[in-house]
């Protein structure tokens, strides 16, 4: 019978046989599981996507429990593989399934966006990390003036006070990649021989970006603070 | 205020100590002393507003930096990805991950229980901190017919109000589903979850007048998940559906 004489279901249940023939390291066919991708994606069927979720989530779920950055997560696995399979839909929906030929290739695919999805989640949690303050934090009122700044006019901002090359790039290393003294000594071994020579130069580098009345109204400092 | 253990701390002490690398002495003095205390608070709070706007902000996302290593990318943004992969440090630690993850063959054990790997599987919850929650409003004749032609099911998520009605089909009801709001171009080509007993059971699209229609699934309380293109997402945890 033709692969487009069959029904959702009939594709659904073979795919889910070879599927379970491929775990168990048996011969098994890809036609199936491919044309029910090719209609869940290319065509549109949420009917037929709704049976890859099912088919594929089980799969989804065990990557994410292999990623070597789950478990520096505070969310469930169940959480990433929705965020993976929703990503998934909307990357390879329509015509740009077509890039892919074999089943390995899609898979491969889905795989990624389990990856992704977690990279995504642990850059957030960095940011929300280096953001912290206590809860007795008292934040002025002037902040929400620099509230709309937005990073490329706060990054060129800042490039202006620091006219220096090496200046400019360990303020990248801390503010945008938040590396430590240690690590950017051994990133930039021909600029600064040790740790304790980047601590130095960051300590002029703050000195100098603190005075900076525009960057003191964006973090919300007071004129009266002496810091 | 004025310093209680004079002299105060330097500019570049308080950076030491913001850094972790400055004496003991220091971190006593920022402990017994509020004047620079105050200004050791204020010098983080510099930093963190810093750090918080500047994190990564030139990093292509995880997606597009994955898309990458695969040679999926077209050849200006693979230029550019390439370019900019070769001066951060952290999206070359990203790609060794993915590298390592892409690596791992099936056959290898699946790790053992952490903290995160309790099963969850009520879509709400899953979501709860990453999505609108959706309220069902209450209706005028809840005890009628909810959902039925007569009463469509108002859901109130944020920004965005929710229609819901039900079509009676011979043992295969449709789910109708129509938002609106002042943003609804946002929410066109969204993807939508028909969760039951913690497992998708149906899956629709959000069309471009904000309209999707639900099929394959059984009237009994389902959870709705809307997740847009773009990232922003509606959880509905539990609505009830009367033919």
């Amino acid at each position: 019978m033709k692969l487009s004489g069959l029904s959702n279901d009939d594709l659904a249940r073979q795919c889910a046989e070879d599927t379970a023939r491929f775990h168990r390291h048996q011969l098994h066919d890809t036609v199936y599981c491919l044309e029910l991708l090719r209609r869940a994606l290319a065509d549109g069927d949420h009917e037929a996507f709704a049976r890859v979720y099912q088919i594929y989530e089980p799969q989804v779920l065990r990557w994410v429990y292999q990623h070597p950055r789950f478990a520096d997560t505070s969310e469930s696995a169940e959480y990433f593989a929705n965020q993976a399979l929703t990503s998934f839909y909307f990357a390879l929906r329509g015509e740009k399934l077509a890039r892919f030929e074999t089943l390995p290739q899609v898979l491969t695919y889905l795989k990624l966006c389990v990856h992704s999805a977690i990279a995504q989640y642990v850059r957030k949690e960095q940011a929300v990390f280096l953001t912290e303050l206590d809860a007795d934090t008292v934040w002025d009122d002037s902040k929400a003036i620099g509230d709309d700044l937005q990073a490329a006019e706060l990054w060129k901002h800042i490039c202006e006070l620091l006219p220096h090359d090496d200046d400019r790039l360990l303020a990248r290393c801390v503010f945008v990649q938040a590396l430590k003294p240690a690590q950017i000594a051994r990133g930039y071994p021909d600029r600064w021989t040790t740790a304790r020579e980047v601590s130095v130069a960051l300590q002029r580098i703050r000195r100098h970006l603190r005075k900076d009345p525009l960057l003191r109204r964006y973090a919300g400092i007071t004129t009266a603070d002496p810091s | 205020m004025t310093c209680q253990l004079p002299p105060p701390l330097s500019d570049d002490e308080i950076s030491a100590a913001l850094a972790g690398t400055a004496e003991d002495e220091v971190f006593r003095h920022i402990a017994a002393c509020p004047s620079c205390a105050r200004r050791f608070e204020a010098a983080r709070r510099f930093e963190a507003a810093l750090s918080g706007r500047l994190f990564r902000w030139e990093c292509p996302d995880a997606q597009t930096l994955s898309e990458y290593h695969l040679s999926l990318l077209s050849e200006d943004d693979a230029r550019w990805v390439g370019e900019h992969v070769s001066a951060c440090a952290s999206c070359q630690a990203e790609l060794a991950d993915l590298v390592a993850f892409l690596e791992r063959t099936e056959s290898e054990p699946v790790p053992q229980a952490t903290n995160n790997t309790a099963k969850v599987r009520s879509l709400a919850q899953l979501l709860a901190s990453h999505a609108i929650l959706g309220r069902v409003l209450p209706s005028p004749a809840q005890s009628a017919l909810r959902g039925g032609s007569e009463n469509p099911i108002v859901v109130d998520a944020g920004d965005i109000t929710l229609f819901l009605k039900v079509e009676p089909g011979a043992g295969r009801p449709a789910l109708l589903g129509q938002l609106a709001g002042s943003d609804l171009a946002a929410w066109h080509g969204a993807l939508i979850q028909l969760w039951q007993d913690g497992a998708l059971r149906a899956t629709a699209e959000v069309s471009d007048l904000g309209t999707f229609r639900c099929e394959g699934f059984s009237l009994q309380p389902f959870e709705l998940h809307i997740a847009a293109p773009g990232g922003p997402s509606i959880v509905v945890p539990e609505i009830r559906l009367d033919e």
